[in-house]
């Protein structure tokens, strides 16, 4: 396939991935390692 | 009585003819929009022939959709319009690389740029429309 067609894959490739993604990604959760691995700002409680 | 709305994490806190600005979807607007005035002549920078066509069309497509959706208020025109300029702008940093064009690495840099701006901006939006919605 020429370079252009290989382009045009991607592309679309690229929207299909994003929109799988998004679906595939649960909704109403949060990673909850980036709980454990963040630090409390103390100042955004003093505010 | 209209609802207040909310003011998203990428608005800024001043509204333009009572329109929301979100700066990066601006950007895009601009990049993406510019990208389809060269190519829908089916010779742009980087691409040329079909590709140039279709990549120009998608671009045009995309600037469209993010300039009406801040017209009209709808996010849904936006998300479509990022997601559209997302591809695009792979399309282009692929087609780059592949075809060693001229300057290539300046132009895969700058492709790939937008390409990241522009999914991340589109999974954002849509991960705003989640918190909407459980709230």
């Amino acid at each position: 396939m020429s370079d252009q067609t290989w382009s045009i894959i991607v592309g679309f490739a690229v929207v299909v991935g994003l929109r799988l993604l998004d679906w595939v990604l649960p909704k109403g959760y949060i990673w909850t390692k980036v709980r454990d691995w963040s630090i409390k700002d103390e100042d955004e409680d003093e505010k | 009585m209209a609802q207040k709305r909310e003011r998203r994490g990428y608005e800024l806190k001043a509204l333009f003819w009572g329109r929301p600005i979100r700066p990066f979807h601006l950007a895009v607007f601009i990049s993406t929009g510019a990208v389809g005035i060269t190519n829908l002549d089916g010779a742009g920078t980087v691409l040329s022939g079909a590709t140039s066509y279709v990549v120009g069309g998608v671009a045009s497509i995309s600037a469209i959709l993010l300039i009406t959706g801040w017209w009209f208020k709808k996010d849904v025109f936006a998300e479509w319009g990022l997601l559209l300029a997302a591809g695009m702008w792979a399309s282009r940093a692929t087609f780059a690389f592949l075809s060693h064009a001229h300057n290539e690495w300046f132009t895969i840099a700058i492709s790939f740029a937008w390409f990241v701006g522009a999914a991340g901006a589109y999974l954002l939006e849509r991960y705003d429309h989640v918190i909407s919605d459980r709230e």
